[in-house]
């Protein structure tokens, strides 16, 4: 195997206008739960804006039967999966609606309906997952390819090595995204590893390797849809850096994605203005929902609340 | 009924469980050709071949991490980790996601998996194969976690623990792997988890036991008998969630507790056991409960027989307990 190829953007999607449509709907809802963070009224929120391109291209090179198991980063990909606007809310506010019963702290989210994967707090623990699924998939002959997307810290962890390792030996159809926007935390990438190109990590799980503007959907999807269709192909496992940079508005994906959509200028302040009246009408919805029920303080631990939790609960 | 020991029974019940079920899948280190370090997967490569019985790499994270994605698709995968001390390495997964995986997910998405493992001392494997760390899953709410004792409750534990709805730590004692035979029903069955058991029957003293200790358990029985104390011996089988109403019963009737297990004493799982029993059967207790277990110390190589609870340790503590 050799290291990491660089891909240029190809042929845009026949779905180019949704994509555009889907990440004008991403930043709009970012803005607004920015502000709702910091008026208080979520506890936490962990912005996408910046890294639109990255998941708006990969979910547009999926099919409906592929699954995506995302960093808390990437739960927009729910909404743009199929997921109603107002259940992703129920979420972040942590409601009676939220389908995780309002377990999880904001961005810690999945959606079964949209087959996205529960995201977990420990970083990186997503990605053998994400190679199991599609493994599973395929000893079950079903037509399915994974898609773990991770930041460039996660691949300091052990269960990025975990995951890549397993999907190489195994040859598995699941895609490794690392949206590599240059920190971690605190830490430049250049404090997490010693490699200059993370998608050269490859070289070590015998996997593809393809490096990408992350900034550009259009790429990203390009890159995305080779290393799906060499999965169907039963290839193996492709791992791919995808690179943004949130800081520098003149890589702003939105931008980008705006000229090469070619929507009209007129058009796209209609669209923009609807978007904003239909996320500012849906988050005013779920500030007055209430919370779940007492109950679900043990329920779901097990299937049926034991004996030790029904005697605590009451 | 066939006579068989603890590998054969684990063995037959996972074999039943394959045929039944095509779900069912196992994997590990060493699993598939060689049939697994203590041959408790043996035949099962050659009859069901390399989708269902997988060698992996040597990573315990990968394996349950991997076993996770499988379970999420609707699989049952049973993966070994080779001795429980290497388990760490995958803890993570265990604890973060497979514990947590239907709470957090609101009941959405279940990490239906047994894990299965060997536990406890006395094979002369020193630190990193003897260890016995039930109270560390125990602790860990979304777990259940079982141990069997004998050939029979091995079978008819695992067949229940497939088919349970719920993460299960199958916990193998195996230094009774091989030394603890007995009649074994044939075809389907099933001990329902949850369900204590008494491996003997006494009026003077309980003493609560699991995995190899029973029988270190039934042998003190045997002695303090012989001294006119009569113990009564409970062998858990199900750790978690643990049969509250069996122990409370037994020791409403003997009014006195020693509990028994290899696992440190500090914040063990006798703790709990003794916490539960003083909470709700304290005005029937003539005696403080005693624990029995491994010392507050990694487990040793050379002198393991001495860290090891066992009989000519727990009679002392019987007979002290039946005439406090």
């Amino acid at each position: 195997m050799s290291r990491a190829r660089a891909v240029t953007r190809g042929k845009p999607p026949e779905s180019l206008r949704k994509m555009w449509e889907d990440m004008v709907l991403l930043r709009t809802l970012d803005d607004a739960l920015v502000q709702k963070q910091r008026d208080g009224k979520i506890a936490y929120y962990t912005s996408c804006a910046g890294e639109e391109g990255v998941i708006c291209g990969a979910v547009h090179a999926l099919r409906q039967q592929d699954w995506v198991f995302p960093s808390p980063r990437e739960v927009m990909a729910t909404l743009l999966r199929g997921l109603p606007l107002e259940t992703l809310l129920a979420h972040f506010y942590g409601s009676a609606d939220d389908l995780q019963k309002g377990r999880q702290r904001p961005n810690f989210f999945g959606a079964k309906i949209a087959r996205v994967a529960p995201v977990s707090g420990t970083i990186s623990s997503h990605i053998p997952q994400a190679v199991g699924y599609a493994w599973a998939a395929r000893k079950a002959k079903d037509d399915v390819v994974t898609v773990s997307i991770f930041g460039d810290g996660a691949t300091s962890q052990g269960e990025f090595h975990n995951g890549a390792n397993f999907a190489g030996v195994f040859k598995v159809p699941t895609i490794l995204l690392c949206r590599n926007n240059g920190r971690a935390g605190s830490m430049p990438v250049a404090q997490q590893t010693k490699v200059k190109v993370l998608a050269d990590k490859c070289v070590a799980y015998g996997i593809d390797g393809l490096l990408v503007d992350g900034s550009d959907a259009i790429s990203v999807y390009t890159a995305v849809s080779e290393a799906h269709a060499r999965a169907l192909r039963g290839e193996g496992a492709t791992l791919i850096e995808a690179t943004t940079h949130p800081d520098d508005s003149s890589k702003d994906p939105l931008v980008r994605l705006s000229v090469d959509a070619g929507v009209p200028a007129k058009e796209q302040a209609l669209f923009l203005e609807a978007c904003r009246a239909r996320v500012a009408e849906a988050v005013e919805r779920s500030e007055k929902a209430p919370p779940p029920s007492r109950d679900t303080l043990v329920t779901d631990v097990f299937q049926n609340v034991p004996a030790h939790l029904q005697e605590a609960l009451s | 009924m066939t006579q068989m020991n603890m590998v054969s029974a684990i063995n037959d019940a996972l074999r039943f469980e394959m045929k039944r079920d095509p779900r069912v899948l196992v994997l590990g280190e060493d699993v598939g050709k060689v049939g697994g370090v203590f041959r408790v997967t043996h035949g099962l490569y050659e009859e069901f071949g390399d989708e269902r019985v997988i060698d992996t790499p040597l990573s315990e994270g990968g394996i349950i991490g991997c076993a996770i994605g499988m379970a999420l698709y609707g699989l049952v995968p049973i993966p070994e980790i080779q001795f429980s001390d290497f388990i760490f390495p995958a803890y993570d997964q265990i604890v973060s996601e497979v514990a947590k995986m239907r709470y957090r997910s609101g009941g959405e998405y279940v990490s239906k998996l047994v894990i299965r493992t060997p536990v406890g001392g006395g094979i002369r494997g020193g630190l990193y194969h003897s260890q016995s760390p039930e109270s560390l899953f125990i602790h860990v709410a979304g777990l259940k976690v079982v141990c069997p004792a004998t050939p029979e409750d091995a079978k008819g534990l695992l067949l229940a623990s497939i088919r349970d709805p719920d993460p299960v730590m199958f916990l193998e004692p195996k230094r009774i792997y091989r030394a603890a035979k007995g009649d074994v029903p044939e075809g389907d069955y099933v001990v329902p988890l949850g369900k204590a058991r008494t491996a003997r029957e006494g009026g003077d003293v309980t003493v609560i036991a699991w995995g190899a200790m029973l029988y270190e358990a039934l042998a003190a029985a045997e002695q303090a008998q012989e001294k006119g104390v009569s113990a009564e011996v409970i062998d858990l089988r199900t750790l978690w969630p643990v049969d509250i109403d069996a122990i409370v019963a037994s020791v409403k009737k003997t009014g006195r507790v020693v509990v028994v297990h290899e696992a440190p004493r500090t914040c063990g799982f006798g703790a709990e056991l003794v916490s539960l029993i003083t909470e709700k059967a304290f005005l029937h207790l003539e005696a403080p409960p005693v624990r029995v277990t491994g010392f507050d110390t990694p487990f040793p190589y050379t002198l393991e027989m001495e860290y090891l609870p066992l009989a000519h340790r727990i009679l002392p503590a019987l007979l002290q307990t039946a005439q406090y």
